[in-house]
């Protein structure tokens, strides 16, 4: 048999194209089977293998006596799948009998959420309903299981609850549901109380699986005495009512630590109602103003300018100043607060009547150097390092600001025209009562991780602000000004070296007639144990702090020497 | 069963030593997939075994872990200074209208401790 040239030909070319092809399958099962393989396996995998997450609660807060302020429990919340809910009203019933609410608010909420879904962009979280207990969780889902209605579905998480309810809400902060924690003590320790989320990986519970243990948060204790914090914020409840303020702040210091011993701020909030207060919108509740919201001080920060001046050998205590009653500084008048003139003054009359114009000629003899170093070096402009989440620094405007002026230096020296939070006022106060030693404040001691470890924290020294000496001057002169200006907050017992101050409170940048009244004294005057601050906003019934925050100051200070065994110096 | 285990080997001894060869290789196959089949059922099922048992730990762990801190949760509504105040008043606690307080002297209290007889 004879082959023709062409189907020769044609014998080649298939023969050729078969080789090609095979050489391609062969090329590409290289590719697949040998360069591209990890790829492949890891999708593989990926698509085989079931991954559980082992959730472990946060670490419990707790009081430096140890009771408990905060913990998790288990609970439960519904989350709806809006393409599985077919009728929202039988289902919004079914949920609101189980757990004892409205049917109006879970449907309203349910046809938001179904709402919210349709959108390109949804913002809505989809849950319905949380920090459910379980004898709750199991009625909704047998009523949902009765009615035959789908697309709730019920999930198991830790939730945080603060037994002992508003007691110390904004200083312990709150949680959300992921859980993070925000403000205070839960924002600022998240990472240590937050727990490790463990993780259970296998393709099939017939094979050998990876696991990660869970590991719970490190449990905190704080410094803060529930029994002082509980009656400070009693105390500043009545005051509230009895001054007519809008709102206030006691803080009370261990002043050689600068352990925060209480902290209240009012209108505080319930931590446990944390999230239902953020979703009605009030967000900006949820702060804690002792630390995050600067204000204009007033006098009390006179008895800073006071100790530069001592400190830098300006003055002594003995030293004779005149009053003129009034200072024109670059076009402002400047008067002391009576409006006199008081003529030849010491440094105690000074702080006693507490006056402007010798505090501010004070301030110019200085100079804007001195003056803001030493400002600066008490922690003005700068946060105090107070262990809360959100801490403002204040304003302090200093020569190298385009926006200060010479005026500035005047006003900054008896509390005007500057910023600073309670913290802040609290913390410069404290380093003339700790001899001239500023502390960093804290409210933790002591964190314990779950595998034993204890960390404790100790007093941490910031820096020497002004000498001993200048210090214990400083406290023998506001003790005998503190006797002579406001004798209502002596102790018997226990000698008080403490300042008002009253400033004008601003709107928008607009200067009202209301003002914020602030008292912050130290005691016993000689070797100081508590160093405390009241603060209170817009008083309707006076705007001296004489007349509104000293017997707040009085009454804490008697709560806590009782209360932490501090014996008076002299017999009362 | 015996009897027919007999015959099979009396066949066995008239066959070509090849084909007892190929059997014999067959037969040790089937025995060490077997063998194999067996250790992969007892690995797997002990695998299943620890799994069940872990998730169980886990869920015990979860709810002992639970039950510590709703513990720790009621003992922060009895101790929170709310209800303790109520409970004490209850009682028929006030508080103290004045404290009084003692000086000591550790210095005296040790001579006087040396002193007693």
């Amino acid at each position: 048999m004879q082959h023709s040239p062409i189907s020769e030909a044609r014998l080649q070319v298939f023969s050729s194209t078969i080789a090609l092809l095979m050489l391609l399958a062969v090329a590409r099962s290289v590719q697949v089977q040998i360069i591209d393989s990890p790829r492949y396996a890891n999708v593989a995998a990926r698509q085989q293998l079931e991954t559980v997450h082992i959730s472990a609660p946060r670490g419990i807060i707790f009081d430096r006596r140890g009771s408990p302020l905060a913990v998790s429990k288990i609970g439960y919340l519904l989350r709806a799948n809006p393409r599985a809910l077919t009728d929202v009203m039988t289902t919004s019933a079914v949920i609101a009998s189980a757990i004892g609410q409205p049917a109006e608010r879970i449907q309203q909420r349910l046809e938001a959420i179904i709402r919210d879904q349709g959108n390109l962009t949804p913002t809505l979280s989809s849950i319905v309903v949380y920090n459910l207990p379980l004898e709750k969780a199991i009625d909704v889902a047998r009523g949902l299981r009765q009615s035959g209605r789908e697309g709730i579905q019920i999930e198991e998480y830790w939730m945080r609850v603060y037994p002992s309810g508003q007691l110390a809400g904004p200083l312990l902060g709150f949680v959300n549901l992921e859980p993070a924690g925000y403000v205070g003590v839960e924002g600022y320790y998240n990472q240590q109380l937050s727990a490790l989320v463990g993780l259970r990986q296998g393709r099939a519970k017939l094979e050998l699986q990876t696991i990660s243990p869970s590991e719970r948060g490190s449990d905190v204790i704080l410094t803060i005495d529930s029994e002082l914090q509980n009656f400070a914020e009693k105390r500043l409840q009545r005051a509230l009512e009895e001054s007519g303020a809008r709102s206030g702040v006691v803080i009370v210091m261990e002043t050689t630590s600068g352990a925060i011993l209480a902290s209240a701020s009012a209108p505080g909030f319930d931590p446990n109602r944390a999230l239902e207060i953020a979703s009605q919108g009030g967000l900006e509740l949820l702060t804690d103003p002792a630390v995050s919201s600067p204000y204009e001080p007033g006098s009390v920060i006179k008895p800073m300018t006071w100790a530069i001046a001592i400190d830098t050998g300006r003055v002594s205590a003995t030293s004779i100043l005149t009053d003129s009653g009034r200072l024109e500084v670059y076009g402002k008048r400047i008067f002391n607060s009576d409006r006199q003139t008081h003529g030849t003054v010491t440094v105690e009359d000074v702080l006693a009547l507490s006056l402007n114009v010798p505090t501010a000629r004070m301030a110019m003899e200085l100079g804007p150097e001195t003056f803001y170093a030493y400002m600066q070096n008490f922690g003005f402009g700068s946060i105090t390092g107070v262990d809360l989440a959100g801490e403002s620094t204040g304003v302090l405007r200093t020569p190298r600001n385009v926006e200060w002026s010479r005026i500035d230096l005047a006003t900054n020296s008896f509390g005007q025209g500057l910023s600073a939070t309670p913290y802040q006022v609290l913390n410069a106060f404290n380093a003339i009562a700790n001899d001239g030693m500023l502390m960093q404040p804290y409210v933790v001691h002591e964190w314990r991780r779950p595998d034993g470890d204890n960390i404790r924290r100790q007093p941490v020294q910031a820096r020497r602000v002004i000498s001993k000496q200048t210090a214990r001057i400083m406290r023998q002169l506001l003790a005998k000004a503190t006797r002579r200006a406001t004798p209502e907050a002596l102790l018997p017992g226990y000698p008080v070296a403490g300042k008002t101050g009253t400033a004008n409170w601003y709107r928008a940048g607009v200067k009202q007639k209301t003002t914020i009244v602030t008292y912050v004294g130290t005691l016993p005057a000689d070797s100081p144990r508590l160093t405390i601050l009241v603060k209170l906003d817009e008083p309707t019934v006076s705007p001296w702090a004489a007349v509104t925050t000293v017997p707040v100051f009085r009454d804490v200070a008697a709560y806590a020497v009782r209360l932490l065994g501090i014996p008076p110096q002299s017999p009362p | 069963m015996v009897q027919l285990l007999t015959e099979l080997i009396k066949r066995l001894r008239k066959t070509s030593p090849t084909d007892r060869q190929v059997l014999a290789l067959f037969s040790a196959s089937i025995l060490l997939l077997t063998g194999l089949t067996v250790m992969w059922l007892a690995t797997s099922t002990r695998s299943a075994m620890l799994a069940a048992e872990l998730e169980m730990l886990e869920a015990r762990h979860a709810q002992l872990t639970n039950a510590i801190n709703t513990l720790w949760s009621e003992i922060g509504e009895i101790t929170s200074p709310q209800a303790m105040h109520e409970r004490a008043r209850a009682a028929g606690y006030r508080p103290a209208a004045r404290i009084e307080f003692i000086g000591t002297s550790t210095t005296d209290s040790s001579e006087a401790l040396h002193r007693s007889p």
